[in-house]
Order: C-alpha cells, then structure tokens, then sequence
C-alpha cells in the first residue's frame, strides 16, 4: 500500500544478476513455473539476463505474470523515489520509482504493466 | 673171380711138412720092427698091408681135417671168397692155429692107427698079444715125436703163410688185432717138447734094448753048453752093435734136427726183432711190420710192433713239434723282445693312467659332493615346488572367493544404486513438497504482508515456515547432491567392482596358469629331485668304481712291473729254450722215419 510517497509490503526480487521491486498489493499470488498454467515473462528478458526461466512467477490480479528467480517479501514501509521521466518509458512504462532496501537501491516496477511487457504476444507484438 | 696171386696153393704148401714128418716116423718105426725082429717070422707082408692100409687111412683123414681146418683160406685160394679184410682175417686166424691143429692130427693118426694095427695084425697072424702090446707102445713112443716134428716144420710155414696173408691188405696193427697175445703157452710147450725129444727116444731105445737082451738070454738059457753060450752072446754083439748105433744115431739125429728146427722157429722172429731193434738204436725207424711168432714171442712180437708204430709216430710228430718247437722259439725269443719292450712302454703309460685314474677318482670325488649339494638342493627346490603349488592353489581359492565377493560387492553396489534412485525419488518427492510448502508459505507471507499490521504475525509464522521449507529444499538440494556424489562412486564402485571382476578373473585365470606351471615345475623339480638323486647315487657309485679303478690300474701297475721282469726272464728263458730246441732238432733228425716201400 502506498501512502504519500511511501510504500509498505514490498516483494525484492532478483532476476539473474539485477534486482527489481514489486508492490505487494499488485501481487495476487505466488505461483511456481509447474503450477502456473498460463504464460508467463521472465524478468531477465527484460534485463537480458540470461536465458528465459524463472524459479518463481507473480500473477497480478488481473492476470499478468512476471517470472523471477528469488524473491523476499519485506513488510516495512519504504520510501518510493520517483523514477527521472526519462525512464519512464522503459519497460512499457513499467518503473514506478526506485526503493532503498537492505543497503540497496531496487527498481519498483508495476507487475500489471511489466507483465504485460513481458508478455510473448506484446514482445512479439513489438 | 680170381685168387689172388699170392695165396695160389698156400694151404697145400702150409701143410705139407706133415706128410714129412709123418713119413720119416713111419720110416723110424719101420726100421725098428726090422731091428727088433719084432713082428713074426712069415706074417711080414700082412703087417706091412695092415700098415700102408692105416697109413691110407690116416693119410686121408688127416687131409680132410687139415683142409676143414684151412677152409677159408682154401675158399680165397679159389676164389670163392673176396680177399676183403674180413676173410683175410678168418684166413690168417686159420693159418696161425694150424700148426697145432697139425701136431694133433698127427699124433691122433699114430695113435688110432697104432691102436687098429695092433687089433687087427695080433689076431690075424696069430700073434701072442705082447706083439700087439710093443706095436701100441712103439706108436706112444714115436707118434709125439712125429708130431713135435710136423709141428716144427708146420709152424715156420704157417709164418710164411700168415705174411703172406697180411700182405694182401692187412695191416701189422690189424693182424695184431686179429691174432690177440693171449695164449702164452711157451714154458708149457717148451716143457712138453723136451719131454717128448727126450722120453719118446729113451723109450724107443730102451725097448730096443730090453728085447734084444731078452732075446739074447732066452738063447743063453736054451743050452747048457758055454761055448754056445758064448757064440750066443758073440753073435749077440755082432748082430746087435751096428744097427743099434745106427739106430741111436738115427734118434740122436732125428732129436737134434728137432731141437734145430725147435730152436730156428724160436730164433727166427726173436732174429727179425732183434733187427728191427738194432735199425731202430741205428736211427732208422721204419714203418712197423708184421713178424709172426708164437706164445710169449709173438706177444713180444706184437709189442714191438705196436711200440715201433707208436715210436716211428712219435717221431714224426717229435720232428714235426721240433720244427715247430724251433721257429716257435724264435718268434717267441723275438716276440718276447716285443714284449719287453712293449711292458716298459706299457709301464709307462699304466704311470700316467694311474695319475689320470686319481685324478679321476678326486674330480669323481668332488662331482659326488656337487652331485650331493645339487641333490639337496633339487629336493629344497622340490619342497618350494611344492609349497609353491601349494600357495598357488590357496591364491586359485583366494581369487575364486574374491571373485566371488566381489560379485557380491558388485550385486550389492547395484542394489545400493538402486536404493540411492529410490532415494533421490524420495527426496525429489520431498523436494516437491518443500517447494510446495515454500510457496504457500510465500504466498502466505505475501497475504499477511498485504494484510498490513493485522498480518504481520501471519507473515511472520509464514515467513518462518518458508525459512524452513528453504531449509528442506537446501537439505534435499544437499541430499541430491549427495545423492548424486554417491551415484557418482556407485556408478565408480560397479565400474571398479566390473573391472576388479576382469581383474579377478585374470587374476583366477593366472593363477591356474600358476598352479598348471608350478604343477609343472613340481612334476619337473620332482624328476630333477629323482634325477639328481639319481645321478648322486650314479656319481656315488661312479666314485666307489674310480677309487676301485685306481686300486686296479695301481695292481695293473704292479703286476705290469712284475710282468715286465717276467719278460726279462722269459727272454732268458726263450734263449735256452731256442738253444733246446736246436738241440731236440738235431737230437731227432739223427732219426730217419721210413715208409715201408723204402724199407
């Protein structure tokens, strides 16, 4: 939940080598690549982190899915800073900001939007 | 067939000197019936019949006996009969009894015929019966010396006869075989010869005597008248002087011819040996011949003859061997030099034999103790042969356990694989389910964490089981992975355990090899054992002979050595027996051995 700035409930995810933050209100459930039934992006193609797979996937509630390889869930209320508009086009609009968590700077992505990025009908599609 | 020429009428001509004697006994008798006046006055034509008709009678009967006596020789006289040996034999057998036979026919026909004399002449001229008496005593008195004579002259013929016989084939060994010396009857015969030559005339004279004196006295006695008397004794002595000395020289003669033809046919054959022996003392020895005798003469003669036919080939062989003795000697003397020679070579080489043969018998010697140490040490190498096979067999067992274990190993590893798959299923399993439960725990922890402050705890509780389940998955991460590492060796451990089967199979492979190959070795360290043991006893064995060699070959030496001075002494020896032997060849060419066509 965001309040003014400031976000609490944030899920750290680590994609290959690169970090990437997603609210954890935007997260519906937790799946796992062999119960997962639908399709899903892996966040190292957007950072071309390696080949595609994913140890775990998000699934929005609208049913986007972004796959990463680890993940921790943080509860604490962070401050969300605001991401320069010259990024605010990247990844399909996806970067809301950047989070500071356990000494380091995460991009918050939004998994309704990165998942749509991700997605292999909107990436064949571009 | 033919007689042979030398036997034409010998039988005739053998007994003919019967007819001799028989006649001048008959002369005697005749002379002394004149003389005596013995037969009657008017009965002389009558005696002198009844005389030549006994005398026919004897003459024909004594011809029949003498030709039955001499029928085999009379047979090869006409030729009825083979001279072969046989008959020669028979011939010459009838020949040398012959003269006996003739003294006994003669003294049978003066006895029988005397004895018919005096039966027949007393009665038929009326005779008193002591005419007949002086007639059979007259007969007793001549009739032995009648036949002592036609002996005499029969036995010196019978001589000629037998040599005549032997001279158709027969041999002086074969006439001796044929003729043995057995009847040695001279004293006997020579006793009754000097009893008849001297009684048969004493009883002769002395009846001459005694009737003439008797006559005389009877005409004495008649007359009383001396002068008649003494014309009586006067014409005695006229009448009675001349026929009586004619009469005792008669016999006197008659005596003496006897004893001279006695002693001829007892000197003749005691002659021919006497010069046979004579020739024979001069150095000639002829070939044997055959010198017909009687008695103890003939035993004498048969003897020499034999000694003489054993001497003249005993000469002949005694030049023959002195010949020999001769040249023998020579090459003897010469071979004997050889020798000595060949003895001092001989001794020579038996020195350096000896010293081989010790030499020998000390290498043989230092061969028995190699052959001893070889043998010891066959039998050790036959114990290691044998201990050998013995611990290739225990390492054949070894190998086919080991194989066997590590077929087990092998099974084991397998199963153990298995297991492990089995595992790792589980933990896949497990792993699943950790991964599950993180997910849920995440998720939870995700509700919680969206739930705000009322979520905390739930995030929490969420957040610690997530921990765990992570904890599961690293531990069943860890488990593959050990999982993994133990497939890893037991996939090394049924690789190994396959190759250390190979292994173990070459290994049991080998190690039948081994036992093959030492069972091998072990029959040939056997052999070797048995051979060496073998040789050790022969090298034994050949070191017992060596030593027993070199005693020998010493004894070799020393009777060479001895042999050597028996040569020097046998070539002395040979030298005086060279020079014997000159002597025994000389000695016995002073012998001259003659056939019998030389003699």
């Amino acid at each position: 939940m965001s309040t003014g700035g400031r976000i609490a409930g944030m899920l750290l995810c680590q994609a290959g080598t690169e970090r990437v933050a997603f609210a954890a209100h935007e997260v519906a459930t937790i799946e796992s690549p062999s119960t997962f039934g639908g399709d899903a992006g892996s966040a190292r193609q957007a950072y071309d982190s390696g080949p595609a797979g994913a140890e775990r996937i998000l699934v929005a509630a609208t049913g986007e899915a972004v796959g990463v390889d680890t993940l921790e869930i943080d509860a604490e209320s962070l401050v969300v800073f605001p991401a320069p508009l010259l990024l605010g086009r990247i990844a399909g609009g996806s970067l809301r900001g950047f989070v500071q968590a356990r000494g380091a700077l995460w991009p918050l992505m939004s998994l309704v939007d990165f998942g749509r990025f991700l997605a292999p009908s909107s990436r064949e599609a571009a | 067939m033919s007689a042979p020429e030398g036997l034409k009428n010998l039988a005739v001509w053998t007994t003919q000197p019967s007819w001799l004697g028989s006649a001048l006994g008959v002369v005697l008798a005749l002379l002394y019936g004149r003389l005596t006046h013995a037969v009657p006055a008017g009965s002389g034509w009558l005696f002198f019949g009844l005389m030549v008709l006994v005398l026919a009678m004897n003459t024909a009967l004594s011809g029949a006996q003498e030709r039955h006596a001499l029928r085999v020789l009379r047979a090869l006289e006409e030729g009825r009969l083979p001279p072969a040996p046989d008959n020669l034999r028979r011939a010459l057998q009838e020949v040398r009894r012959i003269p006996g036979r003739c003294f006994w026919f003669t003294l049978q026909g003066w006895f029988g015929g005397a004895l018919l004399l005096a039966v027949t002449f007393t009665p038929l001229a009326e005779a008193p019966w002591t005419v007949g008496m002086r007639i059979g005593l007259m007969c007793l008195s001549l009739g032995p010396l009648a036949a002592m004579l036609v002996y005499l002259m029969v036995v010196r013929r019978s001589r000629r006869a037998a040599e005549r016989i032997a001279a158709q084939g027969l041999s002086p060994q074969e006439v001796i075989a044929a003729i043995p010396p057995e009847r040695l009857r001279l004293r006997r015969r020579l006793v009754m010869f000097t009893a008849v030559a001297v009684l048969s005339p004493s009883v002769f004279i002395l009846d001459v005597s005694m009737t003439r004196t008797v006559s005389t006295f009877d005409q004495i006695l008649e007359t009383k008248d001396p002068k008649v008397q003494q014309e009586v004794v006067h014409r005695a002595r006229r009448a009675t002087g001349l026929p009586l000395g004619a009469l005792a020289g008669l016999v006197v003669v008659l005596v003496l011819g006897t004893a001279y033809v006695a002693g001829t046919a007892l000197a003749e054959p005691l002659r021919a040996l006497s010069e046979d022996a004579t020739r024979i003392a001069q150095g000639e020895v002829r070939t044997p011949r055959f010198i017909p005798a009687e008695d103890e003469v003939w035993a004498v003669s048969a003897a020499f003859t034999r000694m003489q036919a054993q001497l003249a080939q005993a000469l002949v062989q005694l030049q023959r061997a002195g010949l020999q003795i001769s040249s023998t000697t020579e090459q003897l003397v010469a071979t004997s030099a050889d020798q000595e020679s060949g003895a001092g070579e001989q001794a020579i080489s038996l020195n350096e034999t000896r010293a081989t043969t010790e030499e020998l018998a000390r290498s043989a010697q230092q061969i028995a103790v190699n052959a001893e140490s070889v043998s010891a040490m066959a039998e050790t190498t036959f114990g290691a042969a044998q201990s050998g096979q013995r611990s290739a067999a225990a390492f054949l067992a070894a190998m086919h356990r080991m194989k066997g274990d590590n077929q087990a190993i092998a099974d084991a590893v397998v199963r153990l694989n298995k297991r492990v798959q089995q595992i790792g299923k589980v933990v896949e399993f497990i792993n699943e389910i950790a991964d599950k439960s993180d997910l849920l725990a995440l998720n939870a922890e995700l509700e919680g964490t969206k739930a705000g402050e009322p979520g905390r705890g739930f995030s929490l509780v969420a957040a610690e089981m997530r921990r765990l389940a992570e904890n599961v998955l690293s531990s069943t991460l860890a488990i593959e992975r050990l999982i993994d590492e133990i497939r890893d060796a037991t996939q090394a451990a049924v690789m190994a355990t396959e190759a250390g089967l190979k292994t173990t199979e070459r290994g049991a492979s080998l190690a039948a090899q081994v036992d093959s190959s030492l069972g091998l070795i072990l029959e040939l360290a056997r052999q070797t054992s048995h051979a060496v043991r073998s040789i050790s006893l022969a090298t034994q064995q050949q070191q017992t002979g060596t030593d027993q060699l070199a005693a020998a070959m010493g004894d070799i030496l020393r009777v060479t050595e001895e042999n050597a001075e028996a040569t020097q002494q046998m070539v002395a020896a040979n030298t005086d027996l060279s020079a014997l032997a000159r002597d025994l060849k000389a000695t016995v060419q002073r012998f001259r051995v003659a056939n019998g066509e030389e003699a």
